[in-house]
C-alpha cells in the first residue's frame, strides 16, 4: 500500500510513515492518557482544586504544607520506605533460593514450579482477605501454630508494632512471579562455566557465588528496580486489611494520596503528593542504576580497571 | 502487502470514509446516553418481600416532548431492582417526563463519590442523585446542590412535607437551607442475641437501659477459654453517639471549635475504654482484626451490636439463635441521642430541568415511591405514614424475637432522638483524625483525656 503512497517519497520516508501509523495507537494513548494527565497534574500541584469548583493558584503553598506542616506525609513516606527496603530484598533472596531449588533436576519439577507460581495469579483483594485470616490473633493459622508450641503470638494486624511486619511477610506471597524470571536467568548461565569451575575444584557454594550470581546480576538488577517501584506504590493491602492503622502504622503513601484525592477532594494537594512520590522513585532508581556499575555484569562486557 | 495494490485514489477514498466513520462514532460516544439497566438480581434467600418482577425503567427513546431526567444512587444490583417499580410508576404518572434510573455500578463505596464528582466536573451529572456519608456538607459547600426550599413551597401537593420525620428534614438542611430530601434514613439501635441474654440470666434490654446496665450485662455474657475470649458481651459503642448521649458534641454549633476535650466527651470516651481495655467485655482492635462485629454477632459470639434496621438484610439469615432489637442505650445521665443515616437525595445545581427533576425527587421520596422500593428490602422510610403499614410494622423472620425489630427504630424518630453528624465541609478528614486517635483509646496507650486533647489539637486546624 505504502509503495503507492507517493512516488515522490523515498523508501526511508515511507518506512517512517508506516512506523508512525502502526505506532500511533500507542502514541495517542500515551499522550492522551499518560503524558497529558502528568502535565496536567504538574499544574494542579500548584493549585487548590476540588474538581468541581474553579482551581485557585496557590503557588508553593502545597509544597510548603507537604514538607513543613503535614506530618502524615513523612509518616507515610517512612512506612512505605521501610516496607520497600525490607520486603524487596526479602523477595529477591527468597525468590532466588526457591528458583535455585526449582532449577535442579528432580521429578515433578513442572508441578512444583506451578505450585510456587500459583499465588501470583490470585487477585490482590482475595489474597488480602486470606491473609487476614492467617494473621487472626486468636484462631489464625500462625498464632494457632505458635500456641501449640506454647508461644503466645502477637496481635499482628491489630497491633501497631506488628502490623507493618505482617504486611511485609504477606508480600512474600508474590515471590512466585520473580521465580519465573530467575529461572529464565539461571537457565541462561552457560554450562561450560560450571564445568570449568568444577574442573578447578569449586564446590556448590563457590559455583553459586562466583558463577551463578554474577551471571544473573542483570536479572537481580531488573528485579530490584521493578521491586522498589512496585513496593513504593503499595495500596490494596493497606486499604483492605488495615485502613492505614492502627496508629497510622500502615499508612502507605499511596493510601494517604488516595485519601487526599478521593475522600478529602484535595486534588491539587494530591497531585503534589504524586509528584513527590515520582521524584522519590526516580531518585531511588537513579541510585540503583548508579550502583549497578559495581555489581551488575553483562555477558561479553569488558571493563577497564 | 501482498495481493491487491491500492491506488492513490483508493487510499484517499478509504481514508475519507474512515475519518467520516470515526467522526460519527465519536459523536455518538460523546453524548451522555442513559446506561441500560441491569436485570434485576435474584433474591439470595427466600424472604417475605416479593421477588422483583419489573425491569428498571430505561425507555429506549424518550417520546416526543418528554423531558428526560436522570437519577443515580450507589446501590447494588438488588437496589437497582428495588427502584424498578418506582420508575415504572413515575413514568406512568408523568406523561411529560421520562425518569431514567442510572445504575452507578459502584455499591456504597468511595467509587460512587468519584463517579458523581467526575460527572459533575464533566458537566454530565445526573439531575437527581444520592449523597453518601460523610460528603453531604462537603458537596453542599462545593455548590453542587440546588437549594430546594422554593421548589418545596411551589409543590406542596407532591411534596407532602409534613409527613417526613422532623429529624430527617433537619438533617437535610445546611445553614438553614434545604439541600436534599430524605429518600430513606435509619437511626442506630441495639441488636441483641436473645438466647445469650437468657443463658446468662440477664434481663432483656428495654427503653430504660443505660451505660451501666449494658456494662453489667456485657460482663455477665463475656466468656473466656484459657487466655482467649470466645464470647464478648457487647459490641463497641459508636463514639459520637456516646458523646452526644452524654451531652457533648464533636463541634460547636458554628463549627469553629472542637469539643472532644470537654468533660461530657471525656466521660463517654472513658466509659468506652473501660469496656474494651479494663473489663475486656467488648472486642478491641486485635479481636476486630480477626472478625468484625457483624460477623461476630451473626455467628453467635457477641451479645449486642449497634446498627440500623437495614442490618436485617444480614441478620434475617441467622438460624442458630433468636435475636431482637432495642432502642439505643442511654448515657448514665438518662439521655439518648442516636445517629441518623439519611439517604440524602438532591438535585444537581446545573440540571437543565430543575422543575422536572424536582417532580422525580419528590416522587422517589414520596410515601408511595418509598413504599414501592423499601417494601422489597430493609431500608427505613423517612415517612411517618409508612411505619404503620403492614409490610413494615409486621415484618417477621424465622429468628426475629419480636416486632421490636420493626418498631424500636421509628419510635426513636418519633421521640426526636436521632440526628446526623455535623455537616462540616471537612467531615471526612475530621472523621479520619478521630478514628486514628481513637486507636490509642482502644489499645489503652492513652487516657481518655489525652485522646480528647489530641483530637482537639488535630481537628482545630481543620475548622
Amino acid at each position: 500500500m505504502l509503495v503507492h503512497l507517493s512516488p515522490h517519497l523515498g523508501i526511508r520516508q515511507k518506512e517512517a510513515i508506516a512506523g508512525w501509523i502502526f505506532a500511533s495507537p500507542w502514541v495517542i494513548g500515551f499522550v492522551v492518557f499518560t503524558a497529558g494527565p502528568m502535565v496536567a497534574s504538574a499544574v494542579f500541584a500548584f493549585t487548590d482544586w476540588n474538581i468541581v469548583q474553579p482551581m485557585r493558584w496557590v503557588g508553593l503553598q502545597n509544597i510548603q504544607t507537604a514538607l513543613m506542616s503535614d506530618p502524615l506525609v513523612w509518616q507515610s513516606l517512612r512506612v512505605t520506605t521501610i516496607y520497600a527496603f525490607v520486603s524487596v530484598p526479602l523477595q529477591i533472596v527468597l525468590g532466588l533460593i526457591v528458583a535455585l531449588l526449582l532449577n535442579s533436576k528432580i521429578r515433578g519439577l513442572e508441578f512444583y514450579r506451578t505450585i510456587y507460581y500459583l499465588p501470583s495469579v490470585l487477585s490482590g483483594v482475595a489474597v488480602a482477605l486470606l491473609w487476614r485470616w492467617i494473621y487472626a490473633p486468636d484462631f489464625g493459622l500462625i498464632n494457632s501454630t505458635l500456641a501449640s508450641l506454647g508461644i503466645a503470638g502477637p496481635g499482628w494486624l491489630g497491633d501497631s508494632r506488628w502490623a507493618l511486619p505482617s504486611l511485609i511477610g504477606m508480600s512474600l506471597w508474590y515471590v512466585g512471579g520473580g521465580i519465573v524470571v530467575y529461572l529464565a536467568g539461571l537457565q541462561g548461565v552457560p554450562t561450560e562455566l560450571y564445568e570449568a569451575a568444577h574442573v578447578d575444584g569449586a564446590g556448590w557454594w563457590h559455583r553459586l557465588w562466583n558463577v551463578t550470581i554474577p551471571m544473573i546480576t542483570p536479572v537481580l538488577f531488573y528485579q530490584l528496580v521493578t521491586g522498589i517501584i512496585g513496593a513504593l506504590q503499595v495500596f490494596t493491602q493497606a486499604l483492605i486489611m488495615t485502613e492505614g492503622g492502627p496508629h497510622n502504622a500502615t499508612l502507605f503513601y499511596m493510601l494517604y494520596l488516595y485519601r487526599n484525592a478521593f475522600q478529602y477532594f484535595k486534588m491539587g494537594y494530591a497531585s503534589l503528593l504524586a509528584w513527590i512520590l515520582f521524584f522519590y522513585i526516580l531518585a531511588l532508581t537513579f541510585l540503583v542504576l548508579r550502583s549497578s556499575q559495581f555489581w551488575v555484569f553483562y555477558a561479553g562486557e569488558i571493563r577497564e580497571k | 502487502m501482498n495481493g491487491h495494490a491500492m491506488s492513490r485514489r483508493e487510499f484517499i477514498r478509504l481514508s475519507a470514509i474512515s475519518l467520516a466513520a470515526g467522526a460519527v462514532a465519536a459523536a455518538c460516544g460523546g453524548a451522555p446516553t442513559p446506561t441500560p439497566a441491569k436485570p434485576p438480581a435474584a433474591q439470595p434467600t427466600a424472604t417475605k418481600v416479593a421477588a422483583p418482577t419489573a425491569t428498571v425503567a430505561a425507555a429506549p427513546q424518550p417520546a416526543a416532548g418528554r423531558v428526560k431526567v436522570t437519577f443515580m444512587v450507589p446501590g447494588s444490583q438488588q437496589e437497582d431492582a428495588d427502584f424498578a417499580p418506582v420508575f415504572e410508576e413515575f413514568n406512568k404518572r408523568y406523561s411529560d417526563i421520562e425518569g431514567v434510573y442510572t445504575p452507578a455500578g459502584t455499591g456504597y463505596t468511595d467509587q460512587y463519590n468519584d463517579k458523581v464528582m467526575t460527572m459533575v466536573a464533566g458537566g454530565i451529572a445526573p439531575d437527581v442523585f444520592k449523597t453518601l456519608f460523610p460528603n453531604f456538607g462537603t458537596w453542599a459547600d462545593m455548590g453542587i446542590y440546588l437549594p430546594l426550599d422554593d421548589l418545596v413551597q411551589a409543590n406542596p401537593d407532591i411534596t407532602q412535607f409534613d409527613d417526613f420525620f422532623p429529624n430527617h428534614i433537619e438533617g437535610c438542611k445546611i445553614k438553614g437551607k434545604l439541600m436534599a430530601l430524605p429518600n430513606d434514613g435509619a437511626p442506630n439501635g441495639m441488636w441483641y442475641n436473645v438466647d445469650m441474654f437468657e443463658q446468662a440470666n440477664v434481663k432483656l434490654p428495654d427503653l430504660e437501659w443505660t451505660w451501666d446496665t449494658l456494662t453489667e450485662a456485657a460482663k455477665a455474657m463475656t466468656k473466656k477459654e484459657g487466655n482467649v475470649i470466645t464470647q464478648y458481651g457487647t459490641g463497641r459503642p459508636n463514639w459520637l453517639i456516646s458523646v452526644w448521649s452524654n451531652g457533648g458534641d464533636l463541634l460547636d454549633v458554628d463549627f469553629k471549635k472542637c469539643l472532644m476535650a470537654a468533660p461530657e466527651a471525656i466521660e463517654a470516651l472513658a466509659w468506652m475504654q473501660n469496656l474494651v481495655v479494663n473489663l475486656k467485655v467488648s472486642p478491641g482492635p486485635q479481636a476486630l482484626s480477626e472478625q468484625n462485629e457483624s460477623d461476630r454477632f451473626t455467628t453467635g459470639r457477641l451479645g449486642t451490636t449497634f446498627g440500623v434496621r437495614g442490618s436485617l438484610g444480614t441478620f434475617r439469615s441467622i438460624d442458630k439463635f433468636r435475636f431482637d432489637a432495642a432502642p439505643m442505650i442511654m448515657s448514665n445521665k438518662k439521655k439518648r441521642v442516636t445517629q441518623l443515616a439519611i439517604g440524602w437525595t438532591s438535585i444537581w445545581k446545573q440540571s437543565k430541568n430543575p422543575q422536572q427533576a424536582y417532580k422525580l425527587l419528590a416522587w422517589v421520596c414520596s410515601p408511595e415511591g418509598q413504599r414501592l422500593r423499601i417494601s422489597r428490602g430493609f431500608a427505613h422510610p423517612s415517612r411517618k405514614s409508612l411505619i404503620s403499614q403492614d409490610w413494615f410494622a409486621n415484618y417477621t423472620c424465622p429468628k426475629c424475637n419480636s416486632k421490636n425489630v420493626n418498631m424500636v427504630f421509628p419510635e426513636m424518630l418519633m421521640r426526636g432522638e436521632a440526628r446526623v453528624p455535623p455537616p462540616h465541609p471537612k467531615l471526612a478528614q475530621i472523621n479520619q483524625v478521630v478514628t486514628t486517635e481513637l486507636d490509642s483509646l482502644w489499645d489503652g496507650s492513652k487516657t481518655p483525656e489525652q485522646v480528647g486533647a489530641a483530637i482537639v489539637a488535630k481537628v482545630t486546624p481543620l475548622l
